[in-house]
């Protein structure tokens, strides 16, 4: 038998060694495998309960983060499924999140961190509620600028607190019913102030008439495109057609809307959708004094429309939407050419009061060429008031004030419960001569007395702008005489009845010191007339200081709430230049 | 051993030493004192002296032999008043109550004045004084001056009594001193609270109260001062062709409206020299006489009487100096006339002025 030789030995012994190395190392990455489950589980729970992770993947699109441990799983997922399908219908994020204690930091400090640093800032605007079970204090709050946001906002009125500790599930679900139908409100109103909804997808042509559900025949399509282009030169108004199948495949709107044209937020322009399965429904789009909202109101265009849309919609597509246009066509046309001068766009006044007014305004204009516009809306949608009130203005019949002394506008603004005026015109009888910072202030006082609503009585709209056009043919008269309405003016009473009291103490005064004299028998009582001169000295004369107090008054407040507020002069988008200035009342 | 308690000087509660702060501190209204100025208030609050009047001295005297032989008293049978001359001077009005049933007696019970200032002035001057009074008074009723009766006019001497005083007083005040300031949310007022003390002398020589019941005490007082540099020894000489009324209001009693005067004074001179505060208090205050005498004296006084509207008007005239002073009547008509005619015409002036500058500015 022949002796291995040493190098065969060697050979083996390696081999023997790394079989042996082997078998070491494999259980250990065997156990390694065996541990990640286990690990990726930890990570994820540590991920649960950090609330400030880098980005939104860290989450895999959770919406709840229930660090307090207050929901049950089931619970968590049954709100996690809700909150999925609001994302869905609306693009809108609910984020739920809970906390044991945020080490008393503050709420609405931690809510907004917690909301930005999850992920959620970059993404759709969306609502947080936090809620800290320590402290128990809770915090909600929108994001993002949407209209959405300012609905959810302004509805907001529950009070979740107590039943965020006693039930949270019944809480969080009543807080997702709050926030869906506001959401679903939104959608369904006929207009949107919509800056931040453009999504892509839209199945836009390119022009105006979108008939995704064929139902027009090439030859309406482009007679109806070419009216449409004709209106948009004519008034710079966008007007859409849409036809969609069904209410499913169907994208909102504003996608239509806003991709269609690439317009600017605040374009004006109107949308009618067909959703052959569902129905129709317009919406408008801007909101100043040119914009679809005020044009084509509700009334207007939702009465009329019932009539041929509801007829012939189905059976006539073509000669509907021709008396659509018809009917659009002829509302811009009023806006943008016929001179109104009292437009009760909140129904405030009577016919009565619209004609005498307008006989009123017709004489002053007569008398100084000066225009004088009366205007109430219900609402003017978050526009500044100022801004609004130079457009309708500059804007609305071709623009008013092409007199030689301009003119005047009155808005009262319903919901925010704010007059402004805006002058138009710098000859010595203008509008912005005539209504300076002054004589606008002071009919701003005038009209309070007729606006008693936000005290429990009533307003009196009527009675406003009669007053007010007491005081613009008050000032208008002075203006000619080449005076100007002063302080004087304002203010005579108070001057008057001080001057008239002066007077009258200053008499008193003299009558008395002239009664005194017809009495000279009164003594003095004292007797300093014979003290021994030089005889006063004193031993002691000391001033010792006690104590001392510092009391504190908040002083009043300069500007509490910006109830007023100045426009001095300053030009308008039309580069007009305008003075103004309102106020809430 | 004795334990003091000391008051808080703002609400007298009890003040306790606070060791973090090394001053006393009051628990029930939380003020803070320095320690010297609590012991301090302390010793003023425990020592408050009651006021004291010491009066000594002479009063008035014994009349020479012979001297009252020549005086008689003239008795008013409608107001009692007791009119003093000599016995050639017959008093024919009163000169208080202008009554002419005068009876006249003997003179007793009637001390003998120490001094006299004599009369200066005579009738026309009286007279003349009375006019120049009514010059010039636009409320008097129109008719006064006409109608009006000068119904007697009187020389009478007019008896007073004379305090000399040194008197020591001890006054403690609290005062205050406030600072107003503020920044851009509030407003604040530090007030310093100070106890002020004045210990001190004065002297009084001859605080004159006149001796008279029927003479109007604010009439005397009115009339005040007579020139004490022409006072002189009583002589019944000074007398002669005059009255003078006999007092009915003796030292004792007078000394009662001396020390009133005396201590009023005394603390508003004290008062003037506590300066620099913005309001000040009289905590406690004790005044004491010492060395007070009184003397006798008889002050030269015209009084005239007139009538109007059977309406009885009492004029008095200080016979050395010629100060007068009396009542006059003022007619209501032209009091509220004056007054609604100035306030119309300043009132019409000042309107009319708004009314052109509102048109012209």
């Amino acid at each position: 038998m022949n002796k291995p030789d040493e190098k065969t030995l060697n050979k083996v012994d390696k081999a023997a060694r790394a079989v042996s190395l082997v078998t070491r190392i494999v259980p250990i990455l065997i156990f390694l495998v065996m541990l990640l489950p286990f690990v990726y589980m930890f990570r994820n729970s540590i991920a649960n309960d950090t609330p400030f992770a880098e980005s939104r993947a860290d989450f895999q699109d959770r919406y709840v983060f229930d660090n307090a441990h207050q929901l049950k799983d089931s619970e968590k997922n049954a709100l996690e499924e809700r909150i999925t399908a609001i994302k869905r219908s609306y693009n809108f994020n609910v984020v739920i999140a809970t906390e044991r204690s945020i080490g008393g930091e503050d709420i609405e400090t931690y809510g907004d961190g917690f909301y930005e640093k999850s992920g959620f800032g970059s993404e759709p605007p969306g609502v947080l509620l936090f809620l800290v079970t320590g402290d128990t204090q809770y915090y909600v709050n929108t994001y993002g600028e949407s209209p959405y946001s300012d609905l959810v906002n302004d509805n907001y009125e529950r009070d979740f607190l107590q039943y965020l500790i006693a039930d949270p599930t019944v809480a969080y679900n009543a807080f997702l019913d709050d926030v869906e139908n506001t959401l679903k409100t939104a959608y369904t109103l006929t207009y949107v102030n919509d800056r931040a909804h453009r999504m892509t997808n839209s199945r836009s042509n390119g022009g105006y008439v979108i008939d995704n559900a064929k139902r027009l025949k090439d030859r309406e399509k482009s007679v109806l495109e070419e009216r449409l282009a004709a209106i948009k030169s004519a008034y710079n108004f966008n007007v859409v057609l849409v036809t969609e199948e069904s209410e499913e495949t169907a994208r909102h709107a504003n996608d239509y809307y806003y991709n269609a044209f690439s317009v600017e937020y605040d374009a004006p322009g109107v949308l009618l959708m067909w959703e052959l399965d569902s129905g129709w429904y317009i919406q408008t789009y801007g909101e100043g004094p040119m914009g679809g909202w005020h044009i084509l109101n509700k009334d207007a265009l939702t009465e009329a429309g019932q009539e041929y849309l509801v007829g012939s919609l189905l059976s006539d597509p073509y000669k509907a939407y021709s008396a659509f246009i018809d009917d659009v066509e002829k509302y811009l046309k009023l806006a943008a050419t016929e001179k109104i001068y009292v437009n009760d766009g909140s129904h405030l006044l009577t016919d009565e009061q619209v004609r005498t007014l307008n006989d009123r305004i017709a004489a002053i204009k007569s008398a100084y060429d000066f225009d004088v516009v009366l205007v109430t809306e219900e609402t003017i949608h978050g526009w500044e008031p100022m801004v609004y009130a130079d457009d309708f203005f500059d804007y609305r019949g071709g623009g008013f004030g092409n007199g030689e002394n301009g003119g005047v506008l009155m808005l009262w603004v319903t919901d925010i419960r704010w007059a402004w005026f805006s002058g138009y015109g710098q000859s010595p009888l203008g509008g912005e001569t005539v209504f300076n910072d002054f004589t606008i202030a002071a009919s701003d006082k005038h009209i309070d007395k007729y606006l008693k609503a936000d005290e429990g009585g009533v307003d009196d709209i009527y009675g406003m702008y009669m007053r007010f056009l007491d005081d613009v043919e008050l000032y208008l008269g002075l203006a000619a005489q080449g005076r100007s309405y002063n302080f004087l003016y304002e203010y005579l009473h108070v001057f008057l009845i001080t001057a008239w009291a002066l007077a009258l103490l200053v008499a008193l005064i003299m009558v008395s010191v002239w009664k005194k004299g017809m009495n000279t028998a009164k003594g003095s009582g004292e007797a300093a007339a014979y003290i021994v001169p030089g005889s006063l000295q004193f031993a002691a004369k000391t001033d010792t200081f006690l104590y001392s107090t510092v009391s504190k008054t908040a002083k009043a407040s300069s500007s509490s709430g910006g109830s007023r507020s100045s426009g001095g002069s300053h030009r308008s988008s039309s580069g007009r230049s305008h003075s103004g200035g309102g106020g809430r009342h | 051993m004795t334990v003091n308690e000391y008051k808080c000087p703002n609400c007298s509660g009890a003040v306790t030493f606070d060791s973090g702060i090394q001053k006393m501190k009051c628990p029930y209204c939380d003020a803070e004192f320095e320690i010297s100025a609590v012991v301090e208030y302390q010793k003023e609050r425990a020592a408050p002296a009651a006021d004291k009047f010491g009066w000594a001295g002479s009063e008035g005297g014994d009349w020479e032999s012979g001297e009252l032989d020549a005086l008689a008293v003239n008795t008013c049978s409608s107001c009692g008043a007791e009119i003093v001359g000599d016995k050639n001077t017959v008093a024919t009005v009163c000169p208080y109550c202008g009554n002419t049933h005068i009876v006249q007696a003997g003179l007793k019970g009637m001390l003998r004045p120490d001094y006299v200032i004599p009369f200066k002035l005579d009738k026309k001057a009286a007279k003349a004084a009375l006019e120049k009074f009514q010059e010039k008074k636009r409320l008097l009723p129109k008719f006064f001056k006409q109608e009006s009766r000068v119904d007697s006019i009187t020389a009478i001497y007019v008896p007073f009594w004379l305090f000399d005083a040194d008197t020591a007083a001890h006054i403690r005040y609290k005062a205050t001193k406030v600072k107003h300031w503020s920044d851009s949310r509030y407003s604040y007022t530090k007030t310093s609270y100070y106890s002020c003390v004045r210990d001190g002398a004065l002297g009084f020589k001859r605080v004159p109260v006149d001796g008279s019941e029927k003479m109007d005490d604010a009439y005397m007082d009115a009339i005040e001062p007579f020139d004490y540099t022409q006072m002189v020894d009583f002589s019944s000489a000074y007398l002669s062709g005059f009255l003078a009324d006999k007092y009915d209001v003796d030292a004792e009693q007078s000394k009662l409206r001396a020390n009133e005067r005396i201590k009023k004074t005394v603390e508003s001179e004290f008062r003037k020299t506590v300066s620099g505060y913005n309001s000040l208090t009289v905590e406690s205050s004790s005044v004491q006489f010492s060395d007070g005498t009184v003397h006798y004296a008889l002050f030269p006084v015209w009084m005239l009487n007139t009538k109007y509207l059977g309406v009885m008007y009492t004029f008095a005239m200080n016979g050395q100096t010629g100060k007068l002073i009396g009542k006059l009547p003022v007619d209501k008509g032209r009091f509220w006339g004056y007054l609604l005619g100035i306030a119309g015409i300043i009132g019409g002036i000042v309107t009319a002025l708004l009314l052109v500058l509102r048109h012209v500015l």
